[in-house]
């Protein structure tokens, strides 16, 4: 799969996580590794872009007997950008479906 | 590939591609390490699982300039913060001494009760009394005491907290200057546990008792003793 087109995809699934709850990196990757075909690495790069571009903050939070962990909070901006980004997404899921299915039936 | 070499070729690649917050993005990239480590995955199998690291520093976007901070404010907001400490820490230092106080407060009342108690008059300090009254005046000096350490105990509390809250604001201005995360502010209250907090409120509550009851007692008790109102006349006291 095109490596741009399926990075908009994971920041989809990004943000969709962030709106349940706050996590830390290492949680938001093996989240995603266990749903998506992705290298171990590249959601960093997807989070620090994100944050760039004003969608998720972070902050510090203590623990005990370690080093603090970074967590990830979605803003108000990233949260319109989800809802907006979602619905588009799935309409134009369900609009792909159906040209293929549409392909298939034509062949028999 | 080891966890080191990685992580100086992620370093390298990212100042090589003008990335803003390096360290930021490569402490993100060691915590990754740890916690594979955590779970028995060896250094050579998590760098090969993240990729290839000049591969991986590309994907970040140059990043913003943060906050729009050019480096002369930002040398002025650390003079300021600098500036400010001085008299943050002078603030610090008269709250401590007043715990100090306190402290010795409590110690004084101690002291004072022993003698009363014993009948000890060192360098004939206490006044000339019978020693019932002198006993029950002990009682009033012991719960003062009691009652001044919980001051001390909650009056330090307060002031650690404060002290704690202030170096996470300190972290935080300086954290937001290099553009990294912050820690969330603290409660400005201390948080004592409740077992401890009910403790100290009790322990207060039955010696403020005991305190005020002791006194009334003292005081009636050597009026009658003295067979007068102003029993401190009788037996001489305040004067030299």
């Amino acid at each position: 799969m095109n490596v741009q087109y399926k990075k908009g995809v994971i920041e989809l699934c990004v943000l969709s996580l962030l709106y349940k709850r706050d996590c830390y990196g290492y949680d938001i990757s093996e989240y995603l590794l266990k749903h998506i075909d992705i290298s171990d690495g590249t959601v960093y790069p997807i989070l620090r872009n994100l944050k760039t571009e004003g969608y998720v903050t972070t902050y510090l939070s203590e623990v005990s007997g370690g080093p603090p962990r970074k967590y990830y909070r979605i803003t108000e901006q990233g949260r319109n950008m989800y809802l907006s980004d979602k619905a588009e997404w799935l309409g134009f899921i369900k609009n792909v479906v159906g040209l293929l299915e549409e392909d298939k039936y034509e062949q028999i | 590939m080891n966890r080191s070499e990685f992580i100086s070729v992620l370093t390298r690649a990212l100042k090589e591609n003008k990335i803003t917050d390096v360290d930021d993005i490569v402490s993100e990239y060691e915590a990754h390490f740890r916690f594979k480590m955590q779970d028995g995955y060896s250094e050579e199998e998590i760098a090969s699982k993240l990729g290839d690291p000049e591969m991986l520093a590309r994907q970040f976007d140059p990043g913003i300039k943060t906050a729009g901070k050019t480096k002369g404010g930002k040398v002025l907001t650390a003079f300021a913060l600098a500036f400010f400490d001085v008299f943050v820490v002078a603030f610090f230092i008269v709250l401590l001494t007043w715990a100090v106080a306190m402290a010795i407060a409590t110690v004084s009342f101690t002291a004072l009760g022993v003698c009363l108690a014993g009948d000890i008059n060192v360098y004939n300090l206490i006044p000339e009394m019978p020693y019932w009254s002198s006993l029950i005046f002990s009682v009033c000096m012991f719960s003062l005491a009691i009652l001044s350490a919980v001051g001390t105990v909650y009056f330090f509390s307060f002031t650690r907290q404060l002290m704690l809250s202030y170096i996470r604001f300190h972290k935080n201005a300086l954290s937001v200057l290099a553009g990294g995360p912050v820690y969330p502010s603290l409660a400005r209250h201390p948080r004592l546990n409740d077992k401890a907090r009910r403790l100290l409120r009790s322990i207060t509550l039955i010696t403020l008792i005991i305190f005020v009851l002791s006194c009334i007692t003292a005081f009636v008790v050597s009026m009658l003793s003295a067979g007068a109102l102003g029993f401190w006349h009788q037996w001489n006291w305040f004067v030299r």
